[in-house]
């Protein structure tokens, strides 16, 4: 009997398949129809769409190539979190995690409560909102803050006194991290003249912004200058660069330079990286060590002292300058 | 808790290291191609300045440097082994400094030189050389040849000498003699007495041998003459001889062409066996053979595509292939001694042009062209080409005198190489030194 059963549950799934199999077929060759014209000519006739685009208007920033951009108030940073401690207690385990991205936040005090905040979605946030936490820590005190942020949170904690406990015991990480925090704190002296640049600057009406941008994805804030800078330092040293034409092979010659500048912006040290034995080669890799001191003797026009005129925070970035150099300049050769 | 501080340090090692050794990573693409202004004070003990004027002429007609006038020098160079005030030469710009001394006993003429990147401040080379005092011309194309070297990279071309047609009287009665002179125009001799007419010298690769075609006895024959002792001997007598033969670069064969029964074939002519191996055999014309560097392959021209074209074979005669597909007939291909090109003389639109195009067929270029430029001959770096330039002195295209000139590959430096008469067929000799 059973057996039986089973054939005929099993036909009456293959049938039910078989049905499934024809309507989608039908369906298929339904959207082919309709959807896919047979008539070439019609793709011949039809003209290509142009956009057109007007780069006159277009305002290419200084500086491109930008990570995303993260805009933070500080409100929101301290006080937001409590409110949606309060809404969203439930979740416990989330409020493991939180614990360790407030361990590098420099408030103490307050963390306790910040853990009870919102869901995933919110804790990544935190997690890019950190170097904004340390600044705080390095323009103001840290004890100072938390005990203003415990007494606020006092009178909202009163309606559910029992989960209070509950939040206690995460400080305790907190604690035994405390010394971590200190050498976190010296990181951050460490690379700060260096990040000075990246770090997120607080605007007039107390929102921190980081000089990011919509949509950006890579690139760095850190130790680089703009690609305008960039190129001007390039096509300096292009016209202090003299070769003598008609070099066998010479689009295939890359001479790495790595020059060292002082704070001044005149050169200490120029040393060719990739020397070879090809006597045609040694001379083009002299000629380009030669050109960064030719660029150097121009004093004041020396790309150089343009950099240290223009960046003097950046030097710890410029303070060594790697060169790829080519004497083909494709477009133009 | 240790694992956590052990990886808190590690963080905190890589972040300190990353702040500290940023670096700004910049890509330069383009250079100036300007001579390179160079100083070179007179040379300590050279008091009629002739052995320095030979360096500074040498350098400066290469068009890769360019000479700054003694006049600017601030610091005075007493010596060979006196330091230079390198702020001094950086302020007219100088970006090399050769300075060196002369030194003159027992009929030897001793050079002792420096060179200095002025810029770098660093020491490039420094040389000394001693020479029968009779050649003093010889030991300052040897002191730029090094300077040439050591600052371009390449190998220098100004101890050589060039083998030539000297031509003399109207075209009536022409007479064309074998001469032979220094690359900058100095020491020329006659090798021939103006006899019997002769054309299209070729240096040996040992360039103590030069060859030529002479019609002496009524007939057109190769020769091979000595060119210190002046000694001719006949090569071989070859029938239906085309034009002058090509040495091999070993020296042992000659790539020669012959004309019979109406076509012309290339030939290879064993010096020491005495014997022809035919390489083509085609019924077209193929002529001016010239063998590349390495002597694997053979360039000529043929006119079997329906015009003069340059064509490619392997040094046994096989893989024959088209190289030249442009406008207009291509003449007198000859291999460049860097092996990178090969000179040719092309015909287009009633003009002569010299060019030069890589073994693969790309890169044509034509440097220079004229009403007739003619007989491309390469400095024995491959750097640059010489060549003879004739412009009519009558409206019918007749009369004019033909001049020698040399110019750098790249089209630009042309200059004219100062003959007492019309001169022609120019052949670059091999380095001597």
């Amino acid at each position: 009997m059973n057996r039986l059963y089973d054939e005929q549950t099993l036909i009456e799934r293959e049938s039910k398949c078989l049905g499934l199999s024809v309507v989608l077929h039908l369906f298929i060759l339904a959207i082919m129809c309709f959807n896919f014209s047979w008539n070439t000519s019609e793709f011949e006739k039809s003209p290509p769409a142009i956009l057109m685009v007007d780069l006159t208007k277009v305002k290419i920033d200084e500086k491109t190539n930008l990570p995303p951009l993260v805009k933070e108030t500080k409100k929101e940073e301290v006080k937001a979190p409590e409110v949606k401690k309060e809404e969203k207690k439930p979740e416990p385990k989330k409020e493991n995690k939180t614990p360790l991205v407030k361990k590098e936040a420099p408030a103490p005090k307050p963390e306790p409560v910040k853990p009870i905040e919102q869901p995933k979605k919110e804790a990544v946030k935190v997690q890019e909102k950190k170097p904004e936490p340390k600044k705080e820590v390095k323009k103001k005190e840290p004890k100072k803050e938390p005990k203003k942020e415990v007494k606020k949170e006092k009178p909202k904690p009163k309606p559910k006194p029992k989960e209070k406990p509950k939040v206690a015991p995460k400080p305790v990480p907190k604690k035994q991290n405390q010394g971590l925090q200190s050498l976190l704190a010296s990181v951050e002296k460490v690379r700060k003249p260096a990040n000075s640049a990246s770090a997120p600057t607080p605007s007039a009406s107390g929102q921190t912004v980081n000089k990011g941008i919509k949509g950006g994805t890579e690139g760095s804030l850190l130790s680089d200058l703009t690609i305008s800078e960039k190129d001007l330092i390039a096509s300096k040293i292009s016209s202090c660069w003299n070769v003598n034409a008609g070099v066998e092979n010479a689009d295939q010659m890359i001479v790495e330079i790595r020059a060292f500048i002082n704070k001044d912006g005149s050169v200490r040290e120029v040393k060719i990286l990739n020397m070879k034995a090809d006597p045609v080669f040694r001379s083009m890799a002299e000629s380009a060590k030669r050109a960064i001191y030719v660029c150097d003797a121009l004093k004041e026009d020396s790309p150089f002292r343009i950099l240290a005129n223009k960046r003097p925070e950046m030097y710890s970035s410029w303070k060594e300058i790697y060169l790829r150099m080519n004497p083909i300049d494709k477009g133009v050769y | 808790m240790k694992k956590m501080l052990k990886r808190v340090v590690i963080l905190l090692m890589m972040l300190v290291s990353t702040a500290s050794f940023a670096e700004i990573k910049i890509d330069v693409t383009g250079a100036q191609s300007d001579p390179l202004p160079f100083a070179l004070p007179v040379f300590t003990g050279d008091d009629d300045a002739k052995i320095t004027d030979v360096i500074i002429n040498d350098l400066e007609r290469s068009g890769l440097f360019r000479y700054i006038n003694p006049a600017a020098y601030i610091q005075k160079m007493k010596g060979v082994d006196m330091r230079p005030n390198f702020n001094d030469w950086q302020a007219i710009n100088a970006q090399v400094l050769i300075y060196g001394e002369v030194q003159e006993s027992m009929g030897k003429t001793s050079v002792s030189f420096r060179v200095f990147d002025v810029f770098a401040q660093t020491d490039l080379y420094s040389k000394r050389f001693t020479h029968t005092s009779s050649e003093w011309r010889k030991l300052a194309h040897m002191v730029a040849d090094f300077v040439y070297e050591r600052v371009t990279g390449e190998k220098g071309y100004f101890d050589t000498r060039v083998a030539f047609i000297d031509e003399r009287g109207n075209q009536m009665n022409r007479i064309k003699r074998l001469a032979i002179m220094d690359q900058d125009g100095a020491n020329l001799t006659y090798l021939t007495d103006g006899k019997d007419l002769v054309l299209t010298p070729r240096f040996s690769p040992n360039m103590k041998e030069v060859t030529y075609f002479s019609y002496k006895d009524g007939n057109p024959k190769v020769y091979l003459m000595d060119v210190n002792t002046r000694e001719s001997t006949l090569v071989g007598n070859f029938k239906g001889m085309t034009f002058a033969p090509r040495f091999s670069p070993d020296g042992k064969k000659l790539l020669i062409s012959l004309a019979r029964r109406g076509n012309s074939d290339i030939y290879t002519y064993d010096l020491a066996t005495k014997k022809q191996t035919q390489l083509t055999n085609h019924p077209s014309i193929n002529t001016s053979p010239s063998y590349s560097p390495d002597g694997k392959q053979i360039v000529f021209n043929s006119d079997r595509g329906g015009n003069q074209q340059l064509y490619i074979m392997n040094a046994d005669g096989s893989g024959v292939h088209r190289i030249s597909f442009g406008e207009g007939t291509y003449a007198t291909p000859v291999w460049s001694p860097r092996g990178d090109y090969i000179a040719f003389t092309k015909i287009r639109h009633g003009q002569f042009h010299i060019g030069v195009i890589k073994p693969d067929g790309s890169g044509e270029r034509l440097i220079t062209n004229g009403f007739l430029v003619e007989s491309p001959s390469w400095a024995p770096n491959g750097r640059v080409l010489m060549f003879y330039r004739k412009a009519p002195s009558r409206s019918d295209g007749t009369g004019g005198d033909a001049r020698l000139y040399t110019i750098d590959i790249t089209g630009y430096n042309e200059r004219q190489l100062v003959t007492p008469n019309s001169a022609s067929a120019p052949a670059w000799s091999p380095l001597l030194h």
